[in-house]
């Protein structure tokens, strides 16, 4: 009988495929010591770099032993046959032994052919390594985000839970309180249904040695970790009874819990303080706990859901997300939510009327928005990785008809042509094995790049991990690519009439055939190559066009920060309206500052708090519309230069008991109140009256410029709604680097425990915008480079190879008197005829797949002439420059000594 | 013949493994390697070493002490044997006559 033992906490374990690779590399006798050894050090490498790197570092460690191993095999056989060991190549290779001396021979022959031919040896690894490296980059990332389901166990059965309206379906409007809590107790379809609070105002303070810490706090449901299946390290997760406002519990995330308790093992029951009040916690994560939705997160705790005050069927906040019985699909459970929401619209037709919940699988809605653009990269991937086989199949034919010479010498000797294919097949093997070498630190290398430049709206970016599926699959496209295109033609050389391939005039030329099959592969890249530069060039215009938007604000010399009060030291909204006017004019008295204000949400980052508003027309109330609100203190709209069209800004008169006063966009203004009749109209918003003061200019709230209607409160009458998470904004006259800490210094004063949060300048809030078009474009960018650059190779290897082929022809022409310029004319010429015939099937391709690109572009058309036009010239030009050097070389041909040869 | 000769690598392992007493297994070997000569180490590179010298006769092993960060998997601990100390003890000869009287000329070079 086994003493039960308690289960030591799985450790993350080395790559499964990496350690399976060295269980069948290694000999029993030694594998479980040397495997263990990679482990022990595998977890040493991670406690210093982290999982991730130390699992690339396992993986290099195994290929290592790949190539090590292998070459001590090959090493110990040609010791056993003695290294000096002839064969005759014709002989039957009837026993073991000397088919063996077959292969370390072809190796050599090949390693000595091929580095005798450096040139072609080089162009095949660097066509090989590139192709295969830049896809399977692209691949290893599209693989991890988007084909890979969610890092949870049964991710089919995650959903997540929208409101939407029969009129307006596909709708995504968060959740009411009471409405999940309906939702759940007339539940039969999902194991666990759980909701998070939407808004990022939700912060807490971690007051401590070393100063005030903002940590971010998530308010979760029960249920919200089951949804996931994930279970914590230590202590339990929530449940219902602690859905109310006084719970003060807390689940600490693992890095918090490292941080900040020093991995105190028995911090469960023990007291946290945040935002200066104690708080109980009831468990630790996993380090593993991956929040894909609410992303990175400090701390949680349990969400009010208590039927009172915010929670009412009015109030939609709750993001929902739930797991699905194991046997219900998505759309039965939809039809059982149906029944739930028309009852609710009975019970409650204010509120719910014509409303109904709608579920969507998670992994879309994680994944949605990166999709296309992914999803386009790869098709962009997967063209310079047909290009690089084009040119590998190229530089074989060449090099294989070049050879017919030398093979039928073989023949001739009595080299059988099984023999003959073998040598080829080794020949190509050796290439294919450096290209593959090449092409996975290319890999590696590119992967690096792409995660360093993708941007943070990536969305799952920190799960991508390397798959040797994939580079095998790149590797295994471009080697039978090569193999038979290399292997193809030699093979029937071998066949030829031996007396005629070895008469000295045969100058081991592929013939006419062989010419234009090369012509035609050219012709093909150039095709395939202005696809991509058509590609490029679009995103490139189209990102131009994004920059020069006029979005409605003056981004320069604006500096924006977040300043989060406790509620332990700022509950009274009177406290933290008298703290920002503090802190703004404690800024404005700044030199050099011009204007300092505040807004709950920038501009061009998004839509945000979405309410109900209505306004009385002539004949009676308005039906409710949304409107996108803001809550502004200080002077917001000069520091980001909003002009005021009409009225006034809020100002001194705006107070806490005073008439309540709002602040329309044009847009709004326009469509509630026609005619610039605005100014002292009266509107309902969050259950009482607004007074218009003003109308300011539209500002758009993403970087495509769309702006919706938008309603400006001033913070000092609407502060007691909640503890608002203003971001600051400063204005400076010039640029000013030392503007943070002076804020800093400013905000010590006031209050030392309070801490500057997310700093950053506009310009740089509006960047990160940009990033997925940045991003996007780039590896279009090098894409298309690297497509141009291989048809350039493909297009020199072509024409100076027919050169080389046509010294006689060229040498006659010569002493009959042909000039230099007319001899570079027939090379160009070739050149040229190639190009055009590959630009007309490229310009049709691009035309058919640019259509792709619709919803990635910016204000041009996706069949924009001046691009084709542009990109057209472009491989002329290139075509024009890889014909130059063989046209240079024909020219140098001696006629005497061409035609000696004859 | 060549073959039998003392790379310089393995000669390296060889004199890791006498340092490191019963301590010397894959990981502590290529601990001390790199920690001595300042350069990395691969691990196959040393495991092929280490399989050369047993195979030579120059090294002995014993296998030991799973633990749960190895993934239960055992130790293999190196011992160096009489004819390895032996081939150590002729190489380090031939080696210091070899370095006797060159210590001038090398000053010789870099003055």
């Amino acid at each position: 009988m086994k003493r039960p033992r308690p289960r030591p906490r799985p450790l993350p374990v080395p790559p499964i495929m990496a350690t399976r690779i060295l269980e069948r590399l290694l000999p029993v006798s030694e594998r479980e010591d040397t495997i263990g050894d990679l482990a022990e050090r595998f977890h040493r490498h991670r406690g210093s770099h982290g999982t991730a790197a130390a699992r690339r570092w396992y993986w290099k460690q195994t290929l290592t032993f790949l190539g090590q191993l292998s070459r001590e095999r090959v090493r110990k056989r040609l010791d056993r046959l003695g290294a000096g060991r002839t064969t005759f190549p014709g002989l039957g290779a009837s026993d073991r032994g000397i088919t063996i001396s077959y292969i370390a021979q072809d190796v050599r022959y090949a390693l000595r052919t091929l580095s005798k031919n450096p040139i072609f040896s080089l162009i095949a690894i660097a066509t090989l390594s590139l192709g295969m490296g830049a896809t399977t980059a692209v691949f290893t990332i599209l693989h991890s985000i988007v084909l890979t389901p969610l890092p949870y166990h049964e991710p089919a059965q995650l959903v997540r839970l929208y409101r939407a309206y029969d009129d307006r379906p596909d709708d995504r409007e968060f959740v009411a309180g009471l409405d999940f809590l309906d939702f759940r107790e007339q539940n039969d379809v999902f194991q666990d249904l759980a909701s998070l609070y939407t808004y990022r105002e939700r912060g807490l303070d971690l007051t401590g040695a070393g100063g005030a810490k903002r940590v971010r706090a998530l308010p979760v449901s029960a249920g919200y970790f089951e949804v996931f299946r994930a279970s914590p390290l230590l202590g339990r997760t929530f449940r219902r009874e602690d859905e109310r406002p006084d719970a003060a519990l807390v689940i600490l995330s693992y890095r918090l819990w490292k941080d900040q308790t020093n991995s105190d093992r028995d911090i469960v029951g023990q007291s946290f303080t945040l935002n200066g009040a104690p708080y109980t916690v009831v468990g630790v994560m996993r380090p593993n706990f991956l929040d894909v939705v609410a992303g990175e997160v400090d701390v949680w705790v349990p969400e009010n859901l208590i039927p009172k005050g915010r929670n009412s069927r009015n109030n939609h906040y709750l993001t929902v997300i739930g797991r699905l019985q194991p046997d219900v699909t998505i759309s039965q459970a939809q039809a059982r939510l149906d029944v739930v929401t028309s009852n609710l619209a009975i019970q409650f037709p204010q509120t719910n009327e014509g409303a109904f919940a709608r579920l969507y699988p998670l992994f879309d809605e994680v994944v949605g928005q990166t999709d296309t653009l992914l999803y386009i990269l790869m098709g962009a991937a997967a063209l310079v990785l047909l290009i690089a086989c084009v040119n590998v199949a190229n530089l074989f034919l060449a090099r294989s008809l070049a050879r017919r010479k030398e093979l039928a010498v073989r023949a001739a000797l009595g080299s059988g042509r099984a023999r003959i294919a073998y040598q080829l097949f080794t020949e190509s093997l050796v290439i294919a094995a450096l290209g593959g070498a090449a092409g996975l630190m290319v890999t590696v290398v590119a992967v690096k790049v792409l995660l360093a430049v993708s941007p943070e709206s990536l969305a799952r970016a920190d799960e991508v991990s390397f798959d040797p599926m994939l580079l095998a699959f790149t590797a295994s496209v471009t080697i039978l690519t090569g193999l038979f295109f290399g292997m193809a033609p030699a093979i029937q050389s071998s066949r030829v009439d031996l007396s005629l391939a070895l008469r000295d005039g045969m100058r081991g030329t592929g013939g006419v055939r062989g010419v234009r099959m090369r012509g035609a592969l050219v012709a093909c890249q150039v095709a395939l190559a202005m696809v991509l530069l058509v590609g490029a060039g679009l995103l490139m215009k189209s990102f131009a066009e994004l920059q020069r938007l006029e979005l409605g604000v003056e981004p320069e010399n604006v500096a924006t920060f977040e300043v989060h009060l406790p509620d332990a030291r700022y509950g009274e909204p009177e406290r933290r309206i008298q703290f920002h006017q503090t802190l703004q004019d404690r800024l404005r008295a700044i030199p050099g500052v011009r204007a300092a204000g505040a807004i709950s949400k920038l501009p061009v980052s998004g839509q945000y708090h979405t309410w109900g508003w209505r306004w009385d027309t002539p004949t009676g109330p308005s039906d409710w519309t949304s409107i996108q609100v803001r809550v502004v203190e200080g002077e917001y709209f000069e520091a980001l230069g909003v002009d005021l069209l009409l009225g006034r800004k809020f100002g001194p008169a705006d107070v806490s008991d005073g008439r309540r006063a709002a602040i329309l966009n044009e847009s709004a203004a326009e469509h509630a109140f026609p005619g610039g009749e605005a100014i002292g109209r009266s509107i309902i918003l969050n259950g009482k009256p607004w007074s218009v003061i003003g109308v300011v200019e539209n500002v758009a709230h993403d970087h495509r410029g769309v702006f919706t209607y938008k309603m400006y409160l001033p913070h000092t009458q609407f502060g007691d709604d909640r503890n608002w998470a203003l971001t600051q904004v400063v204005a400076t006259g010039t640029a000013r680097d030392d503007i943070m800490s002076i804020v800093r210094r400013e905000l010590a004063t006031i209050d030392p425990d309070l801490v500057v949060y997310n700093a950053r300048t506009m310009v740089d809030v509006m960047r990160r915008e940009v990033a997925q078009e940045r991003f996007a474009l780039t590896l279009m960018g090098v894409f298309a480079a690297v497509a141009v650059l291989l048809a350039a190779i493909g297009m020199y290897g072509v024409l100076s190879y027919s050169v080389s082929q046509r010294t006689q022809e060229i040498g006659i022409r010569m002493a009959l008197g042909a000039r230099s310029a007319q001899v570079r004319g027939i090379v160009v010429g070739h050149g040229a005829v190639l190009t055009a015939i590959g630009i007309t099937i490229g310009s049709g391709g691009a035309l058919a797949l640019s259509r792709l690109l619709n919803s990635m572009v910016f204000g041009i058309s996706v069949t924009d002439p001046t691009i084709f036009g542009t990109v057209a010239a472009i491989l002329g030009g290139v075509a024009l420059l890889a014909g130059y050097l063989p046209a240079r070389k024909a020219t140098r041909v001696d006629p005497m000594e061409a035609l000696r040869n004859e | 013949m060549t073959r039998n000769a003392l790379g310089e690598f393995e000669h390296l392992i060889l004199l890791g493994v006498l340092r490191l007493g019963d301590q010397a297994y894959g990981v502590s070997i290529i601990d001390e390697l790199e920690g001595r000569t300042g350069r990395e180490v691969s691990q196959a590179a040393t495991y092929i070493g280490l399989k050369r010298l047993r195979d030579k006769g120059l090294l002995a092993s014993r296998l030991a002490d799973p633990s749960p960060e190895r993934g239960e998997r055992a130790r293999r601990y190196f011992t160096v044997t009489d004819s390895g100390i032996e081939r150590l003890r002729e190489s380090a000869a031939a080696l210091f006559s070899m370095w006797e009287g060159l210590d001038p000329k090398l000053k010789e070079r870099i003055g």
